[in-house]
């Protein structure tokens, strides 16, 4: 069973008084699901040794100097929360994109437009937050809202040819983000440029969000407000259940009378304004407070939430775990190579293997059914 | 429930295989040989492009070789994956104490590298490319930056002697994203080609023919391709180029280069081709050896003598002398000096400068077995010395003296960093 | 695929004339302005091919009912051991062929996990993608210790051939023929009824005897031999060469291939060839000098490529049905 379909279930049946029980049945309902992604990251893991050891690494120190991605020090007996905060950083992007995909696979479709409305939400974030004066306190809100915004309307479009002309979100998503892709690019050298072309300007002081550490920024607060309120949205508000409902039977939910196109469009709009968040976590944050002209600081994040999207099971509160598992992975490579000399490219290919094994929750009852 | 309890059984006993075949794995894999640790280590930080960009990346870890086999310094890299890379990476490298001097390749570490710097105030820091000095100053950090319209300037001068003398109506260039470093070359390049121009109409009138009779704003046919990495783009632009009459085209876009390599072969194969033209122009490495005969010549820009003269500042202890003489800039370019030793960086290839890459490519030849050069070392160096010389002389005299000018500062090459300057000198050379 | 209407059937071939016409007036305006469209088709076949090869095999995958996002990933694992496989075998179709085979390689794995281990199909295809773009730079070291590009000697590579439009690899003509085979095979042999039961109904498949795992392990596999020939096409046929990003995002404008299709191998062509041919007609126009007038003007004309799919298929294509089964692991209980 589904973990928020569970908890939904239990909402029903119980009380406010009746809340421990609650939190046991939610953490029953959970157990499932933890133990086989656990299992999956397990087998990832020893695929990954094994091609560390086919290629003259040592599994054991390759995977110590993985851990400190996560801010764990083997050798040291510490904790490093600055190495924890940097994972925290790579994971809040990952978070929100993840997101897009995930309410578009609860509605039945499959979204991969989040890199395109990253984009455009970076750039109408950079433009709020440098070219645009307001007073301290709304200026960081502006920027907020119209970053959203603006990642929305990308969505608009894909949805609309959804619903108007049945054009599959696949074709229109990915076509679209190429178009973001030059249109940003585009921007970001003739419109949105400070003193140095190939960078946008500045944020104002006013706009920036609060710098937590290195380049972690209080937006990761704002990421798992989105995530809790898209959760509660999905599962205890009356459009949220048409959405699934759509995505899970449609023609149930057609005899039901639910509107399709109505469901299909919030998905669509919901996921442009994550991902407008994301692009403005992106374009506003240390150390440049904007973004490079080559679009490199917001690259691969749309794509990337994919994998944390399914990982997180397409759940709203498990992409929260999935993403910092991601950005910790995001993090870690670099302590690989630069301990062990193990090359970053294979470092990227033994995080495939992870996510390939990820894909393999059934694996374990399946050895289970052939044992029987 | 007892086929459950099986069941489960199986399933752990079958991960204490898994995991009993991983450790014993683990021992049975030869643990490589632990290095005494280097007193003096350096750490190069590549940007995204990474290993494999056929220019700045590439050359700032042959950098690191170099002083590794001279100064017997250990070199540490780390590749960026995406941008956010940059700023762990560096600290990375930084929390190493025996890392003395960390190398950020590319203008794209700008802001990381002086955030870095500020956090580790006894670290010494270089970027390539990089303009900290504009934004904050910092007393360890130290901008390497190069003259790169210079050398496109003498590329530009020489594409277009080619096209007057092949009597073709262009040259083109095709760049990867428009950013400043970029348009430094791309003004650079259309500038040499006019330069060209006059120098023909003083010295060799009767070579006012081809690109000579084309409009002065049309002569360089150029667009950017918007990436560093898709060839198929720079195969897609460089073929219509050489189809309008391109008698060189120049790669402003790393990787890129084999897209063009890939047009110019087509060309090559259908009219029974031994050598160009067609030619493209290679850039950063020395890139004649990829295609010989059809790689006129490579605008080296010497992103590894930045790294080795950074690491030699460094082990004389006048690293940080040097910034503060310098204002956190040294400039390598053409006849540029450092505290008073010559450290040049751009250049025109040379046969000597194939020799040393062809070198690398056999030094992986020799150490896999495999194929890695394009043929034998003697053909290539052959092949290219025979293209080179069936050129007429007067070309490469013209930018010989094209060069010595530079040298002297008898003319100034315009340096364009600003969309203004850009727009002004578009205006003039299209 | 019978019962076309009267109506629908007229509509198509409208279409179709409206189409030839316009797209031949269009090459003849193009000639006037002097932008030969020779070439432009030329360098559109050869960006088509990898699309057409990786979304005719998809097709073929989902139509059984099984999805592999991972066409990115097989394009890179597939070009790179091609070229090994050419350099010690000491020919390029032979590297063509060992191309193929490592990506019926990956697309059987991704079969075992996809049709027995159940896996989530989405999850496993993006693990192709991301284990394919960190081990393709890793081979290169490996194998030639040389990082980041591989020129490949001229007496391993797939020799290109004269045609009257110019120079063609010979890839090119099997792109264009598969999909033409595979749709006679999914329309017009039991076989393809087979497939398709697999991707509709795979429990009444099974109920008529079909192994509808076996059925989807093939076609998994095909589809992994057919992007892995496109992906080392683009080495050996094409660049003469490996870089590391070298399908730079072609695997998913593969999948778009698909889903314009509908699933069609045929339209799947249609589909690649627009995409190639509008990605080169955009580069041409990009370096006549007047494009540079207004600077937007270049960057608009980089997303012409992505732009035309788009509206043709909004125009022309809009809604398809999906295999009711697509994703979906089918266990027999």
């Amino acid at each position: 069973m589904d973990v928020g379909e569970f908890v939904r279930l239990r909402l029903s049946q119980s009380m406010i008084s009746k809340l421990p029980n609650l939190f046991m049945g939610y953490i029953r309902g959970l157990k499932r699901p933890l133990i086989e992604s656990a299992f999956a990251i397990f087998v990832g893991l020893i695929v990954g040794a094994l091609i560390m050891i086919i290629f003259r690494h040592d599994p054991i120190e390759g995977y110590i100097s993985m851990l400190k991605g996560y801010g764990i020090f083997i050798a040291k007996r510490t904790f490093m929360t600055r190495e924890f905060m940097f994972a925290l950083a790579f994971a809040t992007p990952y978070m929100l994109t993840a997101l897009t995909f995930a309410v578009g696979v609860r509605a039945g479709l499959f979204n991969i437009g989040a890199e395109g409305q990253l984009y455009i939400g970076a750039a109408a974030a950079s433009w709020m937050a440098a070219h645009v004066a307001l007073p301290s306190g709304f200026h960081v809100f502006a920027v907020t809202v119209f970053a959203m915004l603006a990642g929305a309307l990308w969505a608009v479009l894909p949805a609309l040819l959804k619903i108007w002309k049945g054009v599959h979100e696949v074709i229109s998503t990915i076509m679209l983000n190429w178009m973001a892709f030059y249109l940003v690019m585009y921007l970001a050298i003739y419109h949105l440029r400070g003193i140095w072309a190939h960078i946008t300007k500045e944020a104002l002081p006013t706009a920036r969000y609060p710098v937590l550490a290195g380049s972690l920024t209080a937006v990761i607060f704002i990421a798992l407000l989105v995530c809790i309120g898209v959760y509660i949205f999905l599962w205890r508000m009356h459009p949220g259940y048409e959405l699934r409902l759509v995505g899970d039977n449609p023609d149930a939910a057609r005899y039901a009378g639910m509107s399709i196109s109505r469901a299909i469009f919030l998905s669509f709009i919901i996921g442009g304004l994550v991902a407008g968040l994301a692009g403005a976590s992106l374009a506003v944050r240390p150390e440049k407070w904007g973004f490079h002209a080559t679009l490199g600081d917001l690259m691969g994040y749309g794509f990337a939430g994919i994998g944390v999207a399914l990982v997180g099971r397409n759940h709203p509160i498990g992409i929260i775990p999935a993403a910092i598992f991601f950005g910790g992975l995001a993090h870690s490579g670099r302590f690989m190579e630069f301990d062990i000399r193990i090359s970053s490219e294979l470092v990227g290919a033994i995080q495939g293997v992870i996510i390939i094994a990820m894909a393999l929750p059934g694996l374990l009852a399946l050895i289970r059914r052939k044992a029987k | 429930m007892d086929n459950e309890g099986v069941a489960k059984t199986t399933a752990i006993a079958i991960v204490i295989i898994i995991i009993a075949a991983a450790v014993i794995g683990a021992y049975v894999a030869t643990r490589p040989p632990v290095k005494p640790p280097a007193v003096f280590k350096i750490a190069v930080v590549s940007d995204i492009g990474g290993r494999g960009d056929l220019s700045f990346n590439d050359m700032a870890f042959k950098g690191g070789d170099d002083a590794e086999r001279d100064f017997g310094v250990e070199m540490k890299e780390i590749i960026s994956m995406v941008e956010a890379d940059y700023v762990p990476n560096l600290r990375t490298a930084a929390l190493d104490p025996d890392v003395k001097l960390i190398v950020g390749v590319g203008f794209l570490l700008t802001h990381a590298l002086i955030e870095v710097a500020k956090e580790f105030p006894d670290k010494n820091f270089v970027g390539i490319d990089t303009f900290t000095k504009w934004v904050d100053p910092q007393p360890n950090l130290l901008d390497v930056v190069y003259e790169e319209h210079k050398g496109s300037a003498l590329v530009g001068a020489l594409g277009g002697l080619l096209a007057a003398y092949y009597d073709k109506p262009y040259i083109g260039g095709v760049f990867g994203i428009e950013i400043p470093v970029l348009w430094k070359f791309e003004i650079g390049y259309k500038w040499g080609c006019d330069w060209a121009m006059g120098w023909i109409e003083n010295n060799k009138p009767e070579m006012k023919r081809g690109i000579y009779n084309t409009p002065r704003d049309k002569r360089v046919l150029y667009d950017y391709t918007g990436t560093f990495s898709d060839i198929t783009k720079g195969y897609l632009t460089a073929v219509p180029m050489y189809e309008k009459g391109a008698v060189a085209v120049y790669n402003i876009a790393g990787p890129l280069g084999l897209g063009i390599n890939s047009a110019v072969k087509d060309i090559a194969t259908r009219d029974r081709l031994k050598a160009g033209p067609p030619f493209w122009i290679g850039v950063d490495a020395n890139q004649d050896w990829i295609n010989p005969g059809f790689v006129i010549a490579s605008m080296m820009k010497r992103v590894d003598y930045g790294v080795y003269y950074a690491t030699k500042l460094v082990l004389e202890n006048k690293f940080r002398e040097a910034v503060a003489e310098y204002g956190n800039e040294i400039v390598l370019g053409i006849g540029t000096t450092v505290l008073g030793i010559p450290m040049e960086g751009i250049s025109v290839s040379t046969l000597a400068d194939l020799d040393e890459f062809i070198k690398m490519g056999v030094k992986a030849e020799e150490l896999t077995g495999e194929p890695v050069l394009p043929g034998p070392p003697e053909w290539i160096k052959e092949k290219v010395a025979e293209m080179r010389d069936n050129q007429p002389a007067w070309i490469w005299g013209a930018v010989a003296e094209l060069e010595s000018k530079i040298r002297t500062g008898a003319v100034e090459v315009p340096l364009a960093v600003t969309e203004n300057a850009v727009k002004e000198w578009r205006a003039i050379l299209g | 695929m019978i019962t076309i209407g009267r109506i629908r059937l007229s509509k198509r071939v409208l279409a179709y004339a409206i189409s030839l016409i316009a797209i031949t007036v269009f090459l003849y305006l193009l000639d006037r302005a002097g932008v030969p469209p020779k070439d432009i088709i030329r360098s559109g076949l050869f960006a088509m091919t990898p699309l057409a090869l990786a979304a005719t095999g998809e097709c073929i995958n989902e139509k059984a009912g099984v999805v592999n996002i991972g066409l990115e990933g097989i394009f890179l694992v597939s070009c790179v051991i091609g070229v090994f496989g050419a350099e010690r075998l000491g020919s390029g179709i032979a590297g063509l062929l060992v191309g193929s085979l490592v990506g019926a390689f990956i697309g059987f794995i991704f079969g075992l996990m996809s049709v027995y281990a159940r896996a989530n199909q989405v999850v496993a295809g993006m693990g192709i993608n991301v284990f394919g773009i960190g081990f393709l730079p890793f081979l290169l070291m490996a194998i030639w210790a040389f990082p980041g590009i591989h020129l490949v000697r001229k007496e391993f590579l797939v020799p290109k051939i004269l045609t009257p439009i110019g120079l063609l690899s010979p890839v090119i003509f099997v792109a264009i023929a598969v999909p033409i085979i595979a749709h006679i095979i999914l329309n017009r042999t039991f076989l393809g009824i087979k497939i398709k039961a697999a991707g509709e109904k795979p429990e009444a498949a099974d109920v008529a005897g079909q192994r509808v795992d076996h059925i989807r392990m093939f076609t998994c596999t095909l589809g992994g031999a057919m992007a892995g020939l496109g992906g080392v096409f683009m080495s050996l046929a094409w660049f003469d060469g490996i870089v590391k990003e070298i399908a730079a995002g072609r695997g998913f404008i593969a999948l778009a291939c698909v889903v314009f299709a509908g699933l069609s191998p045929l339209l799947a062509l249609a589909g690649a060839f627009i995409f190639g041919f509008a990605e080169a007609l955009a580069y041409t126009v990009a370096i006549t000098p007047g494009a540079k007038v207004y600077p937007f003007l270049p960057y608009f004309l980089k997303m012409v490529p992505y732009i035309v799919p788009l509206v043709i298929v909004t125009i022309f294509i809009g809604r398809r049905p999906f295999p009711k089964a697509l994703g979906k692991p089918y266990i027999r209980e």
